[in-house]
């Protein structure tokens, strides 16, 4: 096959598209508009899911979370595992429901003052409390906002109905962070930081707390750490952070497949129209075949003159598509976010979800046309010269 | 001597179109035809004629019976081969839509040799301008066939048919469907053609106005070559420029035979194929002069 002949069935088959303009642009259309559906839910999805991730780590603020119902761990442990091999601190907390004001549902968490940093807060206003024993505590914006507090220095009523434990206290509020994950968001909950003596105090439990939080210096060795604290606690309920993302991740990818399914009849429609206008277009050109094949065109120029068609309307489809599909992605995100999630998905550039745009479109337009394509390279010039 | 082109032998072609129905289109048809002849084929409607052009053309195969153009047995060569024969050996002119509609006068007839891809472009562009020249429609050389009119897509036609140089051109009604000047331009066309290129022409019709310009006329009725006779040939007006054509003529030759001592020198072009080609090219000169003299 000469590179003559290809540029000259390319230059025929760009003519013969201008001169069925509406059809082809129809064509192209269906094409562009599935691979852009295509396009801008992968990029939304890898969008959610980088965002899921990030926000599960920033909630959790820890790789490995060690949970107990009651307030049953020693604190001690907290200590005993920080000296596990790769573990790079351990924290044990007081985690527990608690209302804030008259009617605020927060959940309050109670750390020992020298390990307020291991979980990043970011403090707008005010300083962290700086002694163990302090009534003092940490509010979130959300929650400043509900109560109508506008600088530290206030104090709070803070009360904790715990199964079978009730009790209340006066806090200091001494500063003000920024609320933030959006797992919070969802559950309309809200976090409040304290010193954990004062609240082992209140409900009675001194040493004792029933959250640790655990993190480690290569995450890649998440599930050895795991074992080894299972095998020193083996009553331990273990939550390591890859579960709680994968959990959400599944669920996501139901919910993408489902998408994707609907993308596919998409696709579908799209390929049923490559599929009637090479379809037509061979129609309308069966003389021409006919001639072609006379003058001594074989089977694979007559596949060359149609697949140019074919492939020029499955690439314009696809870029456009893209383009489409990247800009629709920001529109899909503002919808997703209209919906009432509280985080912003971030978009990123997916050359993933563009190469599968590209080549999906130009798969199945070159799949819907290879049939039409094989009935006019088969059919005998005699044949074709007969039909009017 | 002249050198024979096609020769067809006790061809028979059967059509079944029923379950027990058969159709007897053609019955033992011998026929030769000579280098530099025009052969006229007449016959009615359904007489067989154009299936016998397509079994020339090899469209069609016979049933039985061979068919031989320029010194091969086409008989039972695969479709592949066939559409090499037809690229380089045959030529076809059909009544009418010959052309393909995307493509300009020029590119229709650059077709066949960018198929053929043994010229580069600049090669191909300048013969196929020529050939424009030739046929009278050097003017039209981007027009579109939606652009011109019946007559001028039939010569458009005849230069592409020419293209490759083949051995033979095949025509099916060529004149079928143009208007009386354009028939007459067209017929004098073929002949000029004939008489200064050397090309061989069967033409298939049912018009005796364009038997006039047949160095023989086969009559087919039922399937059967039942009469041939020689006819004298009438010169139709000058309607081309002679001069124009003998002067393209000998530029084509010109340039065939550089190209030719060209792929013999690069060793491309086997011995015998080249004693071929250059005969050819003298046989084609002889005629020129011959028609030369007989004008002086």
């Amino acid at each position: 096959m000469n590179r003559l002949f290809i540029k000259f069935v390319f230059k025929m088959a760009l003519r013969s598209m201008s001169i069925h303009k509406l059809r082809t642009a129809l064509t192209i259309l269906a094409i562009t508009w599935s691979v852009a559906t295509l396009v801008a839910l992968r990029t939304v999805g890898v969008g959610i899911k980088a965002r899921v991730s990030d926000e599960v780590n920033e909630l959790l603020q820890a790789d490995i979370l060690i949970m107990e119902r009651s307030l049953s761990i020693p604190e001690q442990v907290s200590y005993y595992i920080a000296s596990i091999p790769h573990v790079k601190d351990s924290v044990g907390t007081i985690f527990i429901p608690a209302k804030i004001g008259k009617f605020k549902g927060v959940n309050l968490v109670g750390v020992p003052v020298s390990k307020i940093d291991f979980f990043n807060l970011e403090i707008i206003n005010g300083s962290p409390p700086i002694s163990d024993e302090a009534k003092e505590i940490i509010i979130d914006s959300d929650t400043a906002k509900a109560l109508g507090i506008t600088a530290p220095g206030t104090m709070v009523k803070v009360v904790i109905n715990y199964g079978t434990v009730y009790f209340e206290g006066e806090f200091k509020v001494v500063a003000i962070m920024e609320s933030r994950s959006f797992l919070s968001g969802l559950f309309g909950a809200s976090f409040v930081v304290a010193p954990l003596k004062p609240i082992q105090e209140m409900l009675g439990r001194e040493g004792f707390v029933n959250y640790i939080f655990i993190k480690i210096d290569d995450r890649k060795l998440i599930n050895d750490v795991a074992r080894a604290i299972k095998r020193n606690y083996p009553g331990a309920d273990i939550v390591k952070q890859t579960d709680i993302v994968n959990v959400i991740i599944k669920v996501m990818d139901i919910i993408d497949g489902m998408l994707m399914a609907v993308t596919v009849i998409g696709l579908l429609v799209a390929a049923l129209g490559v599929m009637n206008t090479v379809m037509m277009s061979i129609r309308e050109r069966i003389r021409e075949i006919g001639i072609l094949k006379t003058i001594g065109a074989g089977g694979t120029h007559v596949l060359l003159i149609f697949l140019s068609e074919v492939i020029i309307m499955g690439v314009s489809g696809g870029v456009l598509g893209i383009v489409a599909g990247y800009s629709g992605s920001f529109i899909l995100r503002d919808f997703v976010n209209s919906l009432g999630l509280a985080f912003e998905i971030p978009i990123f550039l997916v050359p993933e979800a563009f190469m599968l745009g590209f080549c999906v479109s130009l798969t199945v337009s070159i799949l819907a046309a290879l049939y039409p394509i094989y009935k006019a390279v088969k059919i005998r010039p005699i044949e074709a010269l007969k039909i009017e | 001597m002249s050198k024979s082109i096609i020769k067809i032998e006790n061809v028979n072609k059967i059509y079944r179109v029923g379950k027990d129905l058969d159709v007897h289109a053609l019955r033992n048809v011998n026929l030769e035809v000579k280098e530099g002849e025009i052969l006229i084929i007449m016959g009615p409607s359904g007489s067989g004629k154009s299936t016998l052009l397509n079994i020339i053309g090899t469209l069609d195969k016979p049933t039985s019976g061979r068919v031989i153009i320029d010194g091969i047995d086409v008989t039972h060569l695969p479709e592949k081969e066939l559409y090499d024969i037809r690229l380089r050996k045959i030529g076809f002119v059909f009544q009418f839509f010959n052309l393909i509609s995307t493509l300009t006068a020029l590119e229709n007839v650059m077709l066949p040799m960018i198929l053929l891809g043994e010229l580069d472009k600049e090669e191909i562009e300048k013969k196929a301008k020529e050939l424009l020249e030739v046929v009278g429609l050097g003017d039209k050389l981007y027009a579109r066939p939606i652009q011109m009119s019946g007559g001028q897509q039939q010569r458009v036609a005849i230069a592409r048919a020419l293209a490759n140089d083949p051995a033979i051109v095949l025509m099916d009604e060529p004149t079928g469907s143009v208007d009386i000047v354009s028939e007459a331009v067209i017929l004098k066309l073929i002949q000029t053609l004939n008489k200064f290129f050397g090309v061989t022409f069967i033409i298939v019709t049912h018009n005796p106005e364009v038997s006039i310009i047949g160095h023989r006329i086969v009559y087919i009725r039922g399937g059967k070559l039942f009469e041939t006779r020689e006819i004298p040939r009438i010169s139709i007006d000058n309607a081309l420029d002679e001069k124009q054509i003998i002067r393209s003529q000998i530029e084509f030759l010109k340039r065939e035979l550089i190209r030719l001592k060209n792929l013999r020198e690069k060793g491309v072009l086997e011995a015998d194929k080249y004693a071929e080609s250059l005969s050819s090219i003298k046989r084609k000169l002889e005629k020129i002069k011959s028609v030369l003299s007989e004008d002086l």
